[in-house]
């Protein structure tokens, strides 16, 4: 027990903390990314053994969070979950007014950068989310096991997709069609 | 530098990490690349999407679940498999007797027994961090070392709900102890709902994959400290996983924990045990069962004469407003049957308690049945005592004023009741919203009058449908030289004598959504009644404007209150609209 202990605490602990940021970044809710973090600690618990003889555990690590966000977006998938994070859902009940923190949560940009994410593919959520990060090509490359070539164009697409995606809606002019002209 | 260039840096580094030379070619890049200067500014702005802190509490529990040696890995790989869930026998049987929890695939096979945790916290009397609550207890021993699923009860088909362990995103103790005193209440009447069974988390289970019916979590965590206390708040997250009705229901709720405004009868934080049952009842409108037999029992309540009236009419109101899918009020009101409609209707038409039957009245808004009309036009002509007048001429103003009947009865209402409030609620029904904003303008302006009777038209629109006109009625507020001092004077007045009720809340709400030139000049007058960061928030949507931003920088550079500094100077630092 000691052992597993220490195993943990040496190979998994220091990297709690960047796990829930990536899991944050790619769910962009805190339950949900709680929860993702915890399955991967029970995956670590499991494979203490290998993690032991790997260089970098915070990839290995990375790579089973990744690996299990991609199950868990397939499936949500398959039983569509609709989450209501906006600001109109909330419910605010008497005694306690959102302070200046959670308006500025509710910034519009923001939330819309953040509803034009979670309507990008999964892969390209796993790409800018460990970009954003701070995770280069060469490093997520170890991560998703994806040649880096192919997470260069990737990224590329997804950073455009986004844009399109955060692009303003341009309003249509009215058509003006001429009447014709009465035959007097 | 040309783009490709550009892309790699971006794909490998930041730009404030390069030399000089290489920093300077990517900026002039950027200066000439609209291309580039989308991506790069995509990857600025993903990059600074805020992340919540991760509390210390949770870090711990993550740490605790890997190393507890509770279960060992080939342990843990064998109950993942089998979906089983690890009980403690000295608490299984209790427990799993009292709470009725089910399991959904038996194990077939023996089970070893975890070393012992505590019984499970949000099942019991409190709750306690998730590290505790790791090991839940769903099954019983039945022999040393073997344990077996408890049977499932034989009856109506139970709906489930999963109740995850308090979150703690903050490290303050009189905090936590009132977020757990307000969810423990709230788990602890949930339990209560009949037909619904609590279940705990399973750590060898996805959450997200767990075949319940509901899920509920919650985090707590300090809002703020001001001149009054420090605040308490949970976040709350309903999960609603039922058929195609899945949705996440967020609610935010909170109050002091300590200060003036606390009263010492609190024990566990001001306003923790008086918020619980608010937001219990409006969990229990979330999630009533849609099974028959459950509706059955609860119209049963509603006839049952021998249970005390409260029990009758909560039974009502939930019967009468199912499942809301957001917001707080009801957006489904299906017919309910004749039965249930005379037995209120004898509560409504009896001698009893005016009060008890003016809750039955607005228990059964949206109710159309033509023989409600009658008993509530006997009440608006003849009771003497108002609030349940008021109650019957508003069911009739929103439910029968197309009946000819119940319009005439609105007239007379309109011209001859006693209570100016309930006259004007009856003109606006019949003579437009033209009449009731005069008056009720009129009245928050009349400082002869007592703080309540000015908000009190307020309040009526804030519980009726009338609450989307708020904003209208608050812009003519807003109208007139000086109309935003009377304003702030009012709600000032409010908050001193505690009548902030749910119409000053709603009238606070608008005002900072107001896009009316005078709010921000109600702001700054509250701002100099009560310099507190909350009234700062007020003036979020009018941080472009030049005078809130001077009235800010002057804030943030040389106000003595080091909050009110920062967060004048975090509203100066977001983007302009």
């Amino acid at each position: 027990m000691t052992d597993t202990t220490g195993q943990f605490d040496a190979l998994v602990t220091p990297h709690l903390t960047t796990l829930y940021r990536v899991a944050y970044r790619l769910l962009r809710n805190t339950p949900d990314a709680h929860d993702l973090v915890q399955d991967v600690c029970i995956t670590a618990c499991e494979n203490l053994r290998d993690l032991a003889g790997v260089d970098r555990p915070d990839r290995w690590l990375l790579r089973v969070l990744n690996n299990r966000f991609i199950n868990l977006a397939t499936r949500r998938r398959r039983a569509p979950f609709v989450p209501i994070d906006d600001a109109s859902g909330v419910l605010q009940f008497p005694s306690l007014e959102p302070g200046p923190e959670a308006l500025l949560q509710q910034d519009e940009r923001e939330r819309a950068l953040q509803h034009a994410f979670l309507r990008l593919e999964v892969s390209q959520r796993t790409l800018l989310s460990l970009r954003a990060e701070g995770y280069g090509l060469e490093e997520i490359e170890v991560i998703t096991g994806v040649a880096k070539e192919v997470l260069r164009a990737r990224l590329h697409r997804a950073r455009r997709s986004l844009a399109q995606h955060l692009e303003p809606q341009q309003e249509t002019a009215p058509r003006v069609v001429p009447l014709p002209r009465s035959a007097s | 530098m040309n783009c490709q260039e550009f892309a790699q840096v971006l794909d490998e580094q930041e730009l404030h990490q390069l030399p000089a030379v290489a920093r300077e070619a990517a900026e002039a890049h950027l200066a000439a690349c609209a291309a580039c200067s989308s991506d790069h500014e995509v990857h600025q702005r993903l990059a600074a999407l805020p992340i919540p802190a991760v509390s210390t509490a949770r870090v711990a529990g993550w740490r605790a679940l890997g190393t507890s040696g509770a279960l060992d890995g080939a342990r843990r790989q064998r109950v993942r498999a089998r979906f089983a869930v690890i009980g403690v026998l000295a608490v299984m049987a209790a427990a799993a007797a009292v709470l009725g929890l089910r399991r959904e695939d038996p194990p077939a096979q023996a089970v070893e027994v975890a070393t012992a945790v505590a019984p499970s916290p949000v099942l019991g009397d409190t709750v306690v961090p998730a590290s505790l609550i790791a090991e839940e207890v769903v099954t019983v021993a039945t022999e040393s070392g073997r344990v077996s699923a408890q049977p499932v009860q034989p009856g109506p088909r139970a709906l489930t709900l999963l109740v995850q362990p308090l979150d703690y995103e903050t490290e303050d103790g009189p905090v936590r102890d009132a977020a757990e005193h307000f969810y423990s209440a709230v788990v602890g009447g949930l339990r209560e709902i009949p037909g619904l069974q609590i279940i705990g988390p399973d750590p060898a289970i996805d959450p997200a994959s767990r075949q319940t019916d509901f899920r509920i979590s919650a985090a707590a965590r300090t809002a703020k400290a001001n001149q009054q206390g420090v605040q308490w708040e949970v976040r709350l997250r309903m999960h609603v996983l039922q058929g195609d009705a899945r949705r996440v229901q967020p609610i935010l709720v909170g109050g002091m924990v300590a200060g003036e405004a606390c009263p010492a009868e609190a024990p566990a934080g001001c306003g923790a045990a008086a918020m619980a049952p608010a937001i219990l009842d409006l969990l229990r409108r979330m999630i009533v069962p849609a099974d028959p037999s459950l509706e059955g029992r609860l119209a049963a309540q509603v006839q049952d004469a021998a249970l005390p009236p409260v029990e009758r009419v909560r039974a009502l109101e939930i019967l009468n407003c199912q499942r809301i899918a957001a917001g707080a009020t009801c957006p489904r009101r299906d017919q309910l049957g004749a039965d249930v409609v005379q037995a209120a209707l004898g509560v409504v038409s009896g001698p009893g308690d005016p009060s008890t039957r003016a809750a039955f009245v607005r228990a059964l808004r949206g109710q159309q049945h033509p023989e409600l009309i009658q008993p509530l036009i006997e009440i608006a002509h003849r009771e003497p005592v108002e609030p349940l007048r008021l109650e019957a001429v508003t069911s009739l103003a929103e439910d029968f004023s197309g009946d000819v009947a119940a319009r005439s009865a609105l007239e007379l209402v309109a011209r001859d009741d006693a209570s100016p409030l309930v006259r004007k609620v009856a003109a606006r029904a019949t003579s437009g919203t033209a009449i009731w904003n005069e008056y009720a303008i009129a009245t928050a302006r009349d400082t002869a009058l007592p703080v309540a009777q000015r908000l009190a038209p307020v309040e009526w629109m804030t519980s009726n449908k009338a609450r989307g006109e708020l904003p209208g009625l608050l812009d003519q507020l807003l109208d007139g030289a000086g109309a935003y001092v009377a304003l702030a004077d009012l709600l000032t007045a409010a908050q001193k004598e505690s009548q902030v009720g749910a119409g000053t809340m709603a009238l606070m709400s608008s005002l900072r959504d107001s896009r009316h030139s005078a709010a921000v000049d109600f702001w700054f007058a509250i701002f100099e009644r009560s310099p507190e960061a909350t009234v700062l928030s007020g003036l979020y949507r009018h941080r472009g404007e030049a005078r809130v931003r001077r009235k800010l920088e002057e804030i943030a550079a040389a106000h003595p209150d080091l909050k009110l500094r920062e967060a004048a100077a975090s509203l100066l630092e977001q983007p302009q609209n």
